[in-house]
Order: C-alpha cells, then sequence, then structure tokens
C-alpha cells in the first residue's frame, strides 16, 4: 500500500477543570491511506468527535491535546504555527461539522460563507469562486444553487444547511475529508446522494475520508475500513467486511446486535453506559458491560494488538476462542 | 414598513401626552413660580396681575388644557423667566448640545469598539488586562473631576487647549455649528472627551462580552476549520453578530449624551441645553422645564426608531411588521 496520508501516534486529548482531569481520547493510534474510507463507529461520549477535532487541532480551552502526534505531510499539525495550521484548514484537510443548526454563521449570506472558503486558501477571482460554489452546491443536489448564494442559513432547513456544510468541505478538493455524523439530519435519499458523492470524491481524486458515525450500517455500505472506539480508546479495527462478519471484541458484537436487520426477532439490548473518563481503568474499560467479563477483565488492561491494531483490545477476542 | 412607522408614530403621540401631564403636575407640586419671578418690593396686587398674566391664577387642569391646546398647535408656551418662547430658547441652545453630543458619541465609539475589539478577542491576556482596568477609571471616578482634572492638565500646565465655552461658530451642514472651524474643535474637544469617557467603558465591556460570548460559538469554530484568517473571523464572522446587542446600547448611550450632558456642559461652561434647564429648575420655568423633557423624549423615540430599523438590516432572521408591539 502507498504512503499514509494521515499518521495519527498516540494521541490523547483531555478536558481539564477544577483541578480533575477527563482523558477522553486515550492512545489513538492509526494510519490513513489516500482514497480510503474510514469509518469511525462508538456509541455518544467515547471520544469520536473530540478525536475529530484534534485531528485538526481545533479543540478549545479546557480542551487539549495532551500528547501524542498528528503528521500530515511530513508535519505534526499539533505542534504546527498558527499561520501554517491555517493554510491546511478547509484546504488540504476540511470538517464536516455535525450541528447544520450551529455551524453556519446566522447573519452571513450561504454564498459569502461558501466562497471564502475558497478566497482564503487560492489566488482566485470572486467569480471563479462563486461557480466553485455554484458548482459544490449542485455536487450535494441543491436546486437552482445560483439563485440560493444570497440566502441566509436560517433560510435554509436543516438538511440543506447540512449539504452547504457538506459542499463547503468539497470545494477545495481536500486530501482528506473529516466528517462528524454528517448524515444524520438528513432524509435517506438525499443521504444516499451525499454517500455516493463521497464515495466519488474518494475514488477519482484520491481524497482520504475519515467518516465519523454511531450507526454502524451506514458505515458497512461506505466504509473500506473501521475502527470502534469505546471510553476514547480504539477497541478494534479492521476492514469493513471482517468488523461485520467476524467482529473479535464484545462491544462490536454488541453495537452489531443492536441493528435491525430483516429475520432478527429481538434487538440484543447493551446494558449501562460508556464509563467515567476521570480516572485510570484498573482493568478493561468495558469489563463492566460485558456479557463475557471473566475476573481478569477486571485486574489487567488489555493491551492493542498489532501495530495497527487490527486485533481486538480484549483479553478473550471472540475469534480466538482457543486464546487465553 | 409603512405600518410599522406609522404605528410607532402613535405610539410616541401618547408617550408624549404622557410625558407633558406628569411633567406638568409634577412641577406644579413643587411650588408657585410666582414668588421667585417678581421683585420682593411687589404689592399683593402686583403680584395678582402677573399672575393672571401668566394664566397662573387658573385651576390646574384649565392650565393644562390650554397648554395641551398649544401644544397641539406646536407651541410650547412662553418662558416666565425669558418672556420668550420656549421653542426659541430651546433652539438656540439645541445645537451646541447636540454637537457636543454627537462629537462624543464619535469619541465613544472610535476609542470603545477597537478596545472592547482587542480585549475580547485577547481574553486574559496583558492586553485584555490592562484594557479592563483601565475602563474603570474611566466609568468609576466622577465625570466632573475628570473634567477638572482634563482642564488642569490640558489648559492651565500645558495651555493646549481652552478651558472652556464654545469656539467661533460658522455654517456647517446648514446650520450654525463650531465643527466648521478649528476654533471650534479646539474648544469641543475636551468637553467631547470628558463626555465620551464613561460612554467609551461602557462599549469597551459590552463590545469584550458579547465578543467572548460569540467567539466560543460553533460557527466560529467551524469558520476556524474552514482556515478563514483570524482577522476575518474577527472582524467578519464575530464582530458582525455583536452589532445587535452594540446598536441596542449605542442607541441608550446616545440619547443620554444628548439630554443629560448637563455635569460637562457645567464644567466646561458650555452654553447648551443643559444649563437651560438647570436655570429652568432653579427658578420653576415651567414652560421651558416641560418643553426641555418633550423634545428629550421625542429625540429617545427618533433614535429608538433608528435603532429598530438598523436591527432589521444587521440581523436579516428580524423582520420589522406593523402588527407587533
Amino acid at each position: 500500500m502507498a504512503e499514509p496520508i494521515l499518521a495519527v501516534s498516540g494521541l490523547c486529548t483531555e478536558v481539564v477543570s477544577d483541578e480533575k482531569i477527563a482523558r477522553i481520547v486515550r492512545d489513538v493510534s492509526f494510519d490513513l491511506y489516500p482514497g480510503e474510507i474510514l469509518g469511525v463507529v462508538g456509541e455518544s461520549g467515547c471520544g469520536k468527535s473530540m478525536m475529530g477535532f484534534a485531528l485538526l487541532n481545533l479543540l478549545d480551552p479546557p480542551a487539549r491535546v495532551a500528547s501524542g502526534s498528528v503528521s500530515f505531510a511530513g508535519k505534526d499539525i499539533t505542534r504546527l504555527p498558527a499561520e501554517a495550521l491555517r493554510t491546511i484548514r478547509g484546504n488540504r484537510i476540511a470538517m464536516i461539522f455535525q450541528d447544520p443548526m450551529v455551524s453556519l454563521n446566522p447573519v452571513l449570506t450561504i454564498g459569502e460563507q461558501m466562497m471564502e472558503a475558497v478566497l482564503a486558501h487560492q489566488k482566485v477571482s470572486r467569480s471563479v469562486a462563486k461557480a466553485r460554489t455554484i458548482e459544490a452546491l449542485e455536487m450535494v443536489g441543491i436546486p437552482k444553487p445560483a439563485e440560493r448564494l444570497k440566502a441566509y442559513p436560517h433560510e435554509f432547513s436543516g438538511g440543506m444547511r447540512q449539504r452547504v456544510v457538506i459542499a463547503t468541505a468539497f470545494l477545495n478538493k481536500p486530501d482528506i475529508i473529516i466528517a462528524d455524523e454528517p448524515t444524520t439530519a438528513l432524509d435517506v435519499t438525499i443521504q444516499a446522494q451525499i454517500l455516493a458523492e463521497v464515495q466519488k470524491m474518494a475514488a477519482q481524486n484520491g481524497t482520504a475520508v475519515i467518516w465519523i458515525s454511531h450507526d454502524m450500517s451506514l458505515l458497512s455500505g461506505l466504509a473500506d475500513r473501521v475502527m470502534v472506539m469505546y471510553a476514547g480508546q480504539i477497541v478494534e479495527s479492521g476492514s469493513t467486511a471482517s468488523i461485520i462478519e467476524q467482529p473479535n471484541h464484545p462491544y462490536t458484537r454488541a453495537l452489531m446486535g443492536a441493528i435491525p436487520v430483516p429475520g432478527r426477532e429481538k434487538l440484543e439490548i447493551l446494558r449501562g453506559f460508556p464509563p467515567n473518563l476521570l480516572g485510570e481503568f484498573t482493568g478493561c474499560a468495558f469489563a463492566p458491560r460485558c456479557p463475557l467479563a471473566r475476573d481478569h477483565c477486571d485486574l489487567e488492561r488489555p493491551e492493542a494488538r498489532g501495530p495497527e491494531l487490527t486485533h481486538a483490545r480484549c483479553h478473550y477476542p471472540l475469534q480466538e476462542g482457543a486464546h487465553s | 414598513m409603512a405600518a410599522y412607522l406609522l404605528q410607532r408614530l402613535i405610539q410616541a403621540i401618547f408617550v408624549l401626552l404622557l410625558v407633558s401631564l406628569l411633567i406638568f403636575m409634577g412641577v406644579y407640586a413643587i411650588g408657585d413660580p410666582i414668588e421667585l419671578l417678581v421683585s420682593p418690593d411687589s404689592t399683593v396686587e402686583d403680584i395678582e396681575r402677573a399672575r393672571a398674566a401668566l394664566g397662573l391664577d387658573q385651576p390646574i387642569w384649565t392650565q393644562y388644557r390650554i397648554y395641551l391646546i398649544g401644544l397641539l398647535q406646536g407651541d410650547l408656551g412662553d418662558s416666565f423667566v425669558y418672556n420668550q418662547p420656549t421653542i426659541q430658547l430651546i433652539l438656540q441652545r439645541l445645537p451646541a448640545t447636540v454637537e457636543l453630543g454627537l462629537v462624543a458619541f464619535f469619541f465613544a465609539l472610535v476609542m470603545g469598539i477597537p478596545l472592547g475589539l482587542i480585549a475580547g478577542y485577547y481574553a486574559d491576556k496583558w492586553a485584555d488586562h490592562a484594557i479592563m482596568n483601565g475602563s474603570i477609571f474611566a466609568f468609576s471616578l466622577p465625570n466632573f473631576w475628570q473634567g477638572l482634572l482634563f482642564i488642569l492638565f490640558f489648559s492651565v500646565w500645558l495651555n493646549w487647549l481652552p478651558a472652556g465655552d464654545r469656539g467661533e461658530v460658522d455654517q456647517f451642514l446648514g446650520v450654525g455649528s463650531s465643527l466648521a472651524t478649528a476654533d471650534g474643535w479646539r474648544h469641543i474637544f475636551l468637553p467631547a472627551f470628558n463626555l465620551a469617557l464613561f460612554n467609551a467603558a461602557l462599549i469597551v465591556r459590552l463590545t469584550r462580552s458579547s465578543i467572548q460570548e460569540v467567539m466560543s460559538s460553533e460557527y466560529i469554530r467551524y469558520a476556524r476549520a474552514k482556515g478563514l484568517s483570524n482577522r476575518r473571523i474577527l472582524l467578519r464572522h464575530a464582530f458582525r453578530n455583536i452589532q445587535i446587542p452594540l446598536v441596542t446600547v449605542l442607541g441608550l448611550e446616545l440619547g443620554n449624551l444628548l439630554a443629560y450632558g448637563i455635569i460637562t456642559e457645567t464644567v466646561f461652561d458650555w452654553p447648551g441645553m443643559g444649563q437651560l434647564l438647570i436655570n429652568s429648575i432653579r427658578l420653576n420655568d415651567r414652560p421651558v422645564i416641560v418643553g426641555y423633557l418633550l423634545v428629550v423624549v421625542a429625540m429617545f423615540i427618533l433614535i429608538n426608531v433608528v435603532v429598530d430599523v438598523l436591527y432589521t438590516l444587521l440581523d436579516p432572521r428580524i423582520k420589522i411588521s406593523g402588527s407587533k408591539s
């Protein structure tokens, strides 16, 4: 395989408040290759979104990157000076935010907010920026885009706004798009159209995509590779097919079991909530909720296996019944 | 829009009527002005004659009715003291007060907004602390005392600027104003600066807190994710969003500057409406007091309408309609 476009190593983030430190992302490492669509899945509050922001160094105090590196084109994004970082953001690495109702500025027009993303990075005339903006809006299925440039966000529905945010990410033909649950607010038909556009961009331009979602069934049709996050850690990663057909980690299996599919009589419900992230775990973070946990799971932390975590972070992986 | 303006006009008339009634009654309750107006050696007959000449022998309701009839014809009555039409007295002094208020407002804006933006953007850095501590001085030291210090520094010790009075007056935008002459500017600088300081400090604090709030919003984070420059994020994305609260407060401040520059006018011997009001209250000159306050209320109403219209220009989500009150 080619050189990775993004290499994340030992990334940790924390939120400091009242002398308490919540460690939200814990020692996340992975490589991302050009043209690859990498799905990140997990429950709410397991650190997916914060990991996404950390990749662009977009955390605001009291949240911060505590350690680790995010290397892109030979530079560590977590240590880059402000101006160098600015030229990467929205240009080489674009991000699609989760909530379209609050991510657009309410008092500026859609056209201005999209065109500025072009003009911030490229020395082109306003008319060129405008033409590109219209083209990007067409790609995400906004009817009569040229007429909508003068509209304000409140004149658009939530789904339309999210398509604007998605189109903005396409504007500069970035190397990487980080998408944080971007299609949650959309109709399935529009969602399908957007997923098709993303796949096309990945295939034609070699754009790498990190698609954060809680929806395993959506990722199964989109992603080449899936990382499962729990309590700030990657507990399992692998090709989408292997994750779906042969999950190794009991948490992955629990996520799969909660998807309604034809023929499944009864959904398996995973009880409880992800753990408090203030302290250190003495054993496996998932052990309190794990149906297969043994005594040993509470005592020793399972280590990631393999350099790129192709195996599960579990003492007793499901596919290795012989292993103990 | 037209319906809205008509509605505001009708409201304004009611407000002015109510204000005129309240002040008229209030001033009547203070006491009989005739004692202050006649010379001490007048006979009882002289006093009665003067009282009848001013209409003060009538019952209060009759007096108010007569005043109201005059008011509806645009007549604010004659001053008891100066024996001139009130409107003439006010118009003589209005330009001086308005020009002082506007220049002070301008000073407050050009000092307050940039400093507030800097303080808000660099929150909790040294620049923020320096600006915020400075603003505490500006709004907590008494205004008249600041004015006296300015006179001491710039007029007495340094001898740079005159200590008081209005400068030469020339035609400026069709009215006689001291802003048309260099001498006028030399005279207006200190009083306007004095008047502006307190308001600038308020603008600094409002701008700072609004900017801080907006800078933590999601669309600012998104603007950063797009790789926009800090300058554009602050001046276009953030500043554009704080203009609504800013305009609200600026409208009130402009009204205050125009109506209540009395202390500064007194310290700098500025021949504006403030002095007229003080003298009128001292002599219980009812037509001037009521007339002055009606003019002030009308200015406030006008400023509020302008602020409302500005809202619709600043925030595309706000639409003016005649139906909402």
